[in-house]
């Protein structure tokens, strides 16, 4: 702290969060005190570029942000049409995260993902080709049994068979 | 979740009653007869879990001959420990008393050979298979046991025995006891890559077992310790207890079987009530990774 005035009160008389007479009296002080003023000068500058950085971390996140909230909307209509009774489908990203929310409580997120990765793998016929659902399930099935037993592979198909997929 | 609450909760009694018994077996000696009897309960009702959990593993895969190879190490198991308890009711000689090595080395490799066919058919689908640096420092203390335990080999219970094949046996038996230990490092490596999971539960236990079998043998032949009172009773409530946790390893495997049971009879009668809480779950995992962000 120089001259009674705290770092954190330069900070906040640069955010405007000051009341009263507290920014009139900063704002003096630091015509009258070149140390002062170098201070709030460095505290400025960095501000500036803080809020730079942190203009640009926002535009990165903010396609995955929309792209979130779509799921989110998705995800809710088809609740919503679970509840009318309409016959909803999901996309096969989709289907993929039920499957494994289905798993996991048997077998733990990493086994889940292992043999999801195994089967997304197995039921891909070239590069760059999508993988079909029916195929995906028998193969995420016949993975599960080998080490979870017949009756997880067989939830596994049962489940598969009971989701609608897009292009499937 | 299925009915399997009160075995699981009946096996973790026993397990504590068992090694409460055997970490006060120092004191009454005579307590030792009820150690054989225990454990040809707890290796029959493992032997029961380990058949059903192989019945329920395709023909021909290695998870089953895992398990089988399990339930044939708990068989023989229940063998040798009718045996000792023979010995005990009996008095038999060393002469006689010593051919429990015979069981007690079958046990041991089939125990050996049902963990690496677990190990094996965990890294065909790509887990226990990226070793960190830790896992390498607990193989090598592992390794570094060996020869320690192979000086004290003088006092195991059957070293001095007429036969030269029990002998030999006998002093097989740190390399008996160091390749599970092993093992179990590996199948601990899995544990954590599962990341949660009844089965990871259930190896867990296998894990604490062959630990807790490891560190009761250490103590039990070691000079420094074998007569001190605290590692006595250490070395008792786990060489007591540890079995118990190998049948609560195949109670919770078998958990996870019933459970999906369980599962599969709900979609069945009310598929489309099961899917719209699957994706209620679904929604609130994408909602807290929002939140997250």
């Amino acid at each position: 702290m120089r001259h009674e005035i705290s770092e954190q009160q330069w900070i906040e008389y640069l955010c405007g969060n000051l009341r009263g007479r507290e920014p009139a009296r900063l704002r003096e002080h630091a015509k009258n005190c070149p140390e002062c003023a170098g201070t709030l000068r460095d505290l400025s500058v960095w501000r500036e570029k803080l809020a730079d950085e942190a203009a640009l971390v926002r535009s990165a996140f903010e396609t995955s942000q929309d792209t979130l909230d779509r799921l989110l909307a998705d995800s809710l209509k088809r609740i919503r049409e679970f509840e009318t009774g309409a016959d909803p489908s999901w996309t096969f990203r989709e289907a993929v995260m039920l499957m494994r929310l289905l798993v996991e409580p048997f077998c733990g997120s990493g086994t889940a993902g292992a043999t999801i990765h195994l089967a997304v793998q197995r039921s891909t016929p070239g590069a760059g080709t999508p993988a079909t659902w029916g195929l995906f399930v028998r193969n995420m099935s016949e993975a599960m049994s080998s080490v979870c037993g017949n009756a997880a592979g067989r939830l596994v198909n049962q489940v598969g068979a009971c989701l609608q997929v897009e292009g499937a | 979740m299925p009915e399997l609450g009160k075995p699981i909760a009946r096996l973790w009694a026993a397990a504590a009653v068992a090694a409460l018994l055997g970490a006060v077996t120092f004191f009454w000696p005579g307590l030792e007869v009820l150690n054989h009897s225990l454990k040809v309960v707890a290796y029959s009702v493992a032997l029961g879990y380990w058949m059903k959990i192989a019945g329920d593993h395709p023909q021909r895969s290695t998870m089953r001959v895992a398990w089988l190879l399990l339930a044939w190490s708990s068989g023989i198991s229940i063998a040798r420990h009718a045996f000792e308890l023979a010995i005990h009711f009996g008095n038999w000689p060393l002469s006689i008393s010593s051919f429990r090595q015979i069981p007690t080395v079958l046990a041991l490799v089939m125990l050996t050979g049902g963990l690496f066919a677990i190990w094996f058919g965990f890294a065909a689908i790509g887990l226990g298979s990226r070793f960190r640096t830790s896992d390498a420092i607990w193989i090598a203390a592992v390794v570094a046991f060996v020869p320690y335990l192979f000086s004290l080999r003088e006092n195991m219970v059957d070293a001095k025995s007429p036969y030269v094949l029990i002998r030999q046996l006998q002093s097989l038996s740190p390399v008996l006891l160091a390749a599970p230990a092993l093992i179990a490092l590996l199948l601990h490596r899995i544990e954590q890559d599962m990341r949660g999971g009844q089965l990871a539960n259930s190896l867990r236990l296998v894990v604490a077992y062959l630990v807790l079998r490891l560190v009761a043998m250490l103590i039990m032949i070691s000079p420094g310790l074998m007569n001190l009172a605290l590692p006595r009773m250490i070395a008792g409530a786990a060489g007591w207890g540890a079995i118990w946790l190998f049948t609560l390893a195949a109670a919770y495997r078998w958990r996870l079987t019933l459970s999906a049971r369980e599962l599969i009879r709900r979609y069945q009668a009310d598929p489309e009530t099961e899917l719209a809480g699957l994706s209620q779950m679904l929604l609130a995992g994408t909602s807290e990774e929002a939140t997250l962000k």
